[in-house]
């Protein structure tokens, strides 16, 4: 197996930076530990919650949430290389903890580049080799290696179908969200009034969030959003979630997506996508709360 | 004196009150400044909104946002008084947030009587947000006898002044004692906590003071937390001006500056001084 990766674009390393610092919020807010897999596959990295790749989107208790992320490791990373053992065996799954992830990347600002990849010390290490700028300009600039202990998942254990990209194929209606500044200051507010969100959306593109409690009702409306009408049968769909996990959701997202779109599926969940460019594709999926 | 505008369009026709604020931050600004408690009464006057809310009969803190500050303002009867949840009012005024440099977020109260919500409707950039307040029979207020024949002692302070003497009160102790003193020529705040005794002097003749009318020396003693009840409104003042009628019952009067108006709207503080056992 070989893998190795290297940021030296301080773009990509800022960007790498908000994706794990999204992966760690989105961690922090599962139901088990705050444990992450990361599969390595040939050009793309995915992360997934331990608890997730088994459920496998089936929810039994209401308010719950999952989330599957797939980066494009040959875009965001200026070198980035994986192969497997062997055919069979085309990717690897490890188990980290995000938070220690993130501590690395935020030591310090005076980043010139990093390197990626996977020792064993002692155990399985993530092994993290930054060197940094030196401290003035005629100072050589210093290398620092982090080891971080993760765990190799055997593929026994964790099928390779438990990693594949949720399927969105019995989506009735995908409509654009607002904007996540407008969203997010939104949700916050509405947070502060009550503990369920409905969100409705028709065919013609109009978006509807509201909460309803005994002291006040709020409802925003929102018009011509790009919508997307895959299942003819009904002209409005809508959802009734809890604010907190929906207020979770949209506070964990560090990166600054191109959009984020949600899709009516069933009644059993929201299933929200939020893309950027290409990039990176991120899953998140809030089972609604039934009446 | 009928300061009741003529609505510009007949959409105010069917409310008892209807009201238009092309910047709905100027009333959640005056509307958190004396939210410390979650209810409030609020009432449409002739000349404007007053928002009062009250603890335990003990303070009363009143926003007045005067007519001129709307751009269309209509009361049906002399006065339209309503109990809701402040804090609920103040999160809807804030919906949208507020990002700097953008177009202000536009409000219209309506409120069709007695039985129905009040209404808010908030509009940003092409997003509307309708907001339906229960409302509640308004609980009748205490009444601080806040004579204003009665005013013993008066001064006008610059906020700035006042904001730096209440930070140096030390809070360990709940009891904040004030004197306006007529020999000595000051206003002095003092605290008596653990450590020991705190005494901020700002003489009349300082430039943090406007005006000093002092007909009487005065001592009182006051509770902390309810000059902490203003610290909102103190800071969004540019004056204060402090009024003590001779049972030693505060007011305080609060001058806050509307910037995007060129206009000033008030913020009153009303509380009676701490029985002392001694």
């Amino acid at each position: 197996m070989k893998f190795g990766a290297k940021l030296i674009n301080t773009e990509n390393i800022e960007q790498f930076t908000e994706i794990v610092s999204t992966v760690n919020k989105l961690c922090s807010k599962g139901s088990g530990g705050k444990t992450c897999i990361i599969k390595l596959n040939h050009d793309s990295m995915c992360f997934v919650l331990p608890e997730f790749a088994s459920n496998h989107m089936l929810f039994y208790n209401s308010g719950q949430v999952s989330f599957w992320m797939r980066i494009d490791a040959l875009l965001l990373f200026d070198f980035y290389i994986f192969e497997g053992k062997s055919i069979e065996k085309s990717s690897v799954m490890i188990e980290i903890l995000p938070e220690n992830l993130l501590h690395v990347l935020k030591s310090t600002p005076n980043v010139k580049n990093l390197k990626l990849k996977l020792a064993n010390k002692q155990t399985v290490c993530l092994s993290i080799e930054i060197e940094y700028c030196g401290i003035s300009f005629k100072s050589k600039s210093r290398t620092i290696i982090h080891d971080i202990p993760v765990k190799i998942i055997s593929s026994s254990f964790m099928a390779m179908k438990d990693f594949q990209e949720p399927n969105l194929k019995d989506t009735a209606l995908s409509i654009q969200m607002p904007g996540l500044k407008t969203l997010k200051h939104m949700i916050e507010r509405m947070k502060a009034m009550g503990d369920h969100i409905t969100i409705e959306a028709t065919k013609n593109g109009d978006l509807t969030i509201r909460i309803q409690t005994e002291c006040v009702s709020v409802s925003s409306y929102f018009k011509n959003l790009p919508v997307q009408v895959k299942k003819n049968e009904l002209c409005s769909y809508s959802m009734r979630l809890s604010i907190r996990r929906m207020n979770d959701f949209i506070n964990s997202i560090q990166v600054k997506p191109d959009k984020i779109i949600c899709n009516f599926i069933n009644n059993k969940y929201a299933h929200f996508l939020v893309i950027q460019n290409g990039n990176l594709v991120l899953h998140y999926l809030i089972s609604s709360i039934l009446d | 004196m009928n300061t009741t505008l003529i609505t510009r369009s007949n959409e105010g026709e069917k409310y008892l009150l209807y009201a238009k604020l092309d910047n709905a931050k100027i009333l959640y600004n005056l509307a958190k400044s004396v939210n410390f408690k979650e209810h409030a009464v609020f009432c449409a006057l002739d000349s404007g909104l007053k928002i009062s809310c009250e603890d335990a009969k003990s303070t009363q803190g009143i926003a007045f946002v005067h007519t001129d500050l709307f751009q269309e303002y209509s009361v049906k009867e002399d006065c339209v008084c309503i109990k809701i949840n402040l804090s609920v009012l103040i999160e809807c005024l804030n919906i949208f947030g507020s990002i700097v440099n953008s177009i202000p977020t536009a409000l219209k109260i309506c409120y069709e009587g007695y039985g129905h919500p009040l209404s808010l409707l908030l509009e940003d950039n092409g997003i509307i947000t309708e907001c339906n307040i229960k409302t509640m029979e308004a609980d009748s207020l205490v009444n601080f006898e806040f004579d204003f024949d009665r005013i013993i002692n008066k001064i006008i302070i610059k906020s700035e002044g006042l904001k730096e003497a209440l930070s140096e009160i030390d809070v360990s102790n709940d009891i904040i004692e004030i004197v306006i003193s007529i020999e000595k020529q000051f206003l002095r705040l003092s605290s008596f906590g653990l450590i020991g005794d705190t005494h901020i002097d700002i003489p009349a003749s300082s430039d943090y003071i406007e005006s000093f009318d002092c007909k009487k020396t005065q001592v009182n003693r006051y509770k902390v937390s309810f000059f902490r009840n203003s610290l909102k409104a103190l800071v969004s003042s540019s004056k204060v001006a402090l009024r003590i009628t001779d049972s030693g019952v505060m007011g305080i009067q609060f001058l806050i500056p509307i910037p995007e108006l060129s206009k000033m709207a008030f913020v009153e503080f009303y509380f009676c001084p701490d029985e002392e056992i001694e």
